[in-house]
């Protein structure tokens, strides 16, 4: 018997796996198109970038449950990877084959205009699915934490979407190297506590093979900490630059400071953040500024570190994954009492955190945009909002929702003062930061020598980035003269329709905040040396 | 052969339709879509409607050139001389202030300031006039003077708020009154009556807007000792914005200064 040729048996394979797509594709086509023939069947797609342990399981959870009280209806879930997520998106809405529900964070408003359904008509109704809560017959939008502000879009002046979920930022350590290298279970939890379990780690695991570094760093973690410690430092400066009151300025009047000769990288808040930035990274993975989140998650799994910073996102896929115990801490950071990096502080830094993250919103494209705006207040009801976090261990985003044991270090600590701008602010002054941080890190510069290196830099980021800021003011208030021009014509010829003479008034206010806001930002350009 | 039918179908609907259609994509952000419509019509019908709808949408159109512009202007010019009632008559003339201030490449604040001045004298009694009072408050104090210079023009921008009669005109105007107090003359005495005013005859402000506001309203009254009146907005801003980073220090101060 003849052996057939390689080239025979290639071709043999690839049209078998032609077949079987075909085959395939076809058992698809057929099992919708009866799917969608039933009159009484009803599919509701929701698609999110959340690829984070616990999530999906939740979502399925709700789906399932959504789906028994309302027969006929199937809730299916399309999570998509993260660096893919603007391109499926964008081709998704344009090819208007778009699922009911998208996350919407990463959305343009241009996008979010053409695409998207407000729920603003809906917002100051009760959620229905919250009877028998104490949150019955409380408008929508004050069971949130949030009023609901984070969803508001101010250009557009309508609410777009809810989302079932917060995030906060900890240090997760691994126990067992804890307990090893420092002989106790608790974790440090002030800054100087934490540089001392630091020296202990490196000092005790030296003489190991494979020697334990403190934190397990990436580019993902080392800004977490750079944001986190420089804001310390410029809190009580950037308070003291705001002529007008006592909280810390934005980031384009620091910048305009800077400009002007108010501060530099000079002086000791802001040589006390470099050198703690520097501190931090000496404590990271060798190599951690070319690394990734995910290469740092491994690491820290692979029990090569004691402490990974990170999201609360992240606390399924890390306690799941772990073979060792966790123990999640605030990340220590300067407070007042603290030597040296404490004079620089107002207060202890306050945390943010309360808002909602990722939120869902109705496209165009929705075949069901009643059942979408249902599915919305379902999943954010009282009583769905407590599974979700039960099955996610994600922080509630819902006014008396409990959260357990495992998750209540991640709950935002409201106390304290605000901080102050980072590093990385702007758009052109963050690049310099991101692209010479390696300099701050080498044994042969210290702070002096880096703000020697990239004070220029940062004064030609900054403006440029004033520059883009008053651009963006301007072209926005340009930009409502139309809008305002178009909701004074219909309130004026249709005042049957009081929502035109709503949205007319909100439009004068915002537009006049941001034509203030850009014409101050100029007058004070104009006065820098 | 798709454009053509396209062309051909819109042609089937009315004009009136059509425009309804444009004046919310116009208001929805929807320029281009808007433009196109307002253009088609105005060619075929040449309405007064279609021609203010043309200008407004041209002021946004993407990318921003001088011709649109232009055009717009010229639009304007003439709806502001041949407008069939006041009140397009008024908007015209406002939106080619409004050209002078912020929409040519090279600003003239001073010519927005004559022009919203005149249209202001020219309809006393018109509230479709009032909208130029904010804009031309702005013009007119947000800018570094001599000191009697820029009080004259403050006393003009207070004179003209006593006569304003539609509240959302007010409150952008008493908006600039704060900020050119407090930016140009840090002066908290001045700004936080009309503060305080705004803050209790706006209580459906936008939440932003208004959690910045009354921020500022603890700020001036702590500034000025009027422990009184910071605690009132202190415990305003505790109630509604409990999630703003804010909270913790504004809840700090309360407590300091309970009795």
């Amino acid at each position: 018997m003849r052996k057939p040729k390689t080239g025979q048996v290639l071709n043999g394979v690839g049209l078998s796996l032609l077949v079987a797509c075909f085959l395939f594709a076809t058992y698809r086509i057929v099992t919708r198109t009866t799917e969608d023939a039933n009159p009484d069947s009803k599919v509701l797609r929701f698609a999110h970038w959340q690829l984070e342990g616990g999530i999906r399981k939740a979502f399925d959870v709700l789906a399932r449950e959504y789906e028994s009280t309302h027969p006929g209806v199937t809730i299916e879930q399309i999570a998509i990877p993260e660096r893919i997520w603007r391109n499926w998106t964008t081709t998704q809405l344009i090819g208007g084959t778009a699922p009911d529900l998208i996350q919407i964070g990463r959305m343009t408003t241009t996008q979010i205009a053409r695409f998207f359904r407000p729920i603003t008509d809906y917002v100051d109704l009760p959620n229905p699915y919250n009877k028998g809560t104490d949150l019955e017959g409380v408008a929508w939008r004050s069971t949130f934490h949030d009023n609901l502000e984070t969803t508001y879009n101010r250009e557009l002046m309508d609410y777009y979407g809810v989302s079932p979920f917060n995030a906060t930022v900890r240090a997760y350590y691994n126990l067992d190297l804890l307990r090893k290298y420092t002989d106790s279970e608790d974790p440090p939890l002030n800054l100087p506590d934490f540089f001392e379990v630091c020296e202990q780690v490196r000092t005790r695991s030296a003489a190991e093979d494979h020697p334990i570094h403190p934190i397990a760093g990436s580019t993902y973690t080392g800004n977490i900490l750079y944001d986190r410690m420089a804001a310390t430092q410029t809190q009580r400066l950037a308070a003291e630059l705001n002529p007008i009151g006592s909280f810390p300025v934005l980031y384009e009047d620091f910048f305009l400071a800077f400009l002007d000769g108010r501060w530099s990288l000079y002086d000791p808040p802001l040589q006390d953040a470099l050198n703690l930035m520097r501190r931090f990274g000496r404590e990271m993975t060798p190599g951690f500024l070319s690394l990734s989140r995910e290469d740092a998650t491994f690491y820290f799994l692979q029990q090569r570190a004691l402490m990974i910073p990170t999201g609360s996102f992240d606390i399924s896929s890390i306690i799941d994954q772990a073979k060792f115990p966790i123990v999640i801490a605030p990340i220590p950071i300067p407070e007042p009492e603290t030597p040296v990096y404490g004079r620089n502080l107002i207060a202890k830094p306050a945390e943010g955190g309360i808002r909602m993250n990722g939120p869902f919103g109705t496209t165009y494209d929705s075949k069901h945009p009643e059942l979408a705006l249902d599915f919305l207040r379902f999943l954010s009801s009282q009583r769905a909002n407590q599974t979700f976090t039960n099955v996610s261990r994600w922080l509630p985003v819902i006014r008396g929702v409990k959260v357990d044991d495992a998750i209540k270090p991640f709950v935002p600590d409201r106390t304290g003062f605000p901080p102050g701008p980072t590093f990385r602010a702007g758009v052109e002054a963050r690049r310099v930061t991101e692209t010479q941080i390696h300099l701050l890190m080498s044994d042969s510069n210290d702070a002096v020598d880096y703000a020697d290196i990239v004070t220029d830099q940062y004064a030609r980021g900054m403006k440029r980035d004033l520059e883009t800021a008053t651009l963006r003011f301007s072209r926005n208030v340009m930009r409502d003269d139309s809008t305002y021009g178009a909701y004074e014509y219909l309130a004026s010829t249709r005042p049957e329709n009081p929502d035109y003479e709503r949205r007319l008034k909100l439009i004068r206010m915002s537009q006049m905040r941001q034509e203030l806001r850009y014409e101050d930002l100029i007058r004070q350009m104009d006065q820098l040396p | 052969m798709l454009a053509a039918l396209s062309v051909y179908g819109a042609a089937r609907i009315g004009p009136d339709t059509q425009l309804e259609a444009a004046w919310l994509d116009l208001a929805t952000l929807k320029v281009s879509e808007a433009n196109e419509v307002f253009h088609r019509v105005h060619r075929r019908t040449g309405t007064q409607e279609s021609a203010y709808g043309l200008a407004l949408s041209l002021l946004n159109l993407q990318p921003k050139t001088r011709g649109n512009i232009e055009r717009a202007q010229e639009l304007f010019e003439e709806l502001a001389a041949n407008g069939e009632t006041d009140d397009l008559v008024i908007n015209a003339r406002y939106f080619l202030a409004r050209i002078d201030q912020v929409h040519r490449t090279q600003v003239d604040p001073e010519a927005a300031i004559e022009a919203y001045r005149r249209l202001l004298e020219d309809f006393p009694d018109k509230p479709t006039a009032e909208k130029a009072v904010p804009k031309l408050a702005s013009a007119l104090l947000i800018c570094d003077l001599p000191n009697n210079e820029w009080e004259v023009r403050f006393d003009e921008v207070s004179a003209l708020l006593d006569q304003i009669t539609i509240s959302s005109n007010r409150a952008a105007t008493q908006l600039v009154l704060i900020e050119a107090l407090l930016r140009i003359r840090t002066d908290h005495a001045r700004a936080l009556p009309i503060l305080v005013d705004l803050l209790d005859s706006n209580p459906k402000l936008r939440a932003d807007l208004r959690r910045d506001f009354v921020v500022q309203a603890i700020d001036s009254a702590r500034a000025l000792g009027k422990d009184r009146i910071a605690e009132k907005y202190a415990i305003i801003f505790l109630e509604d914005y409990a999630y703003d980073p804010r909270a913790g220090a504004i809840q700090t101060f309360l407590e300091e200064s309970a009795p």
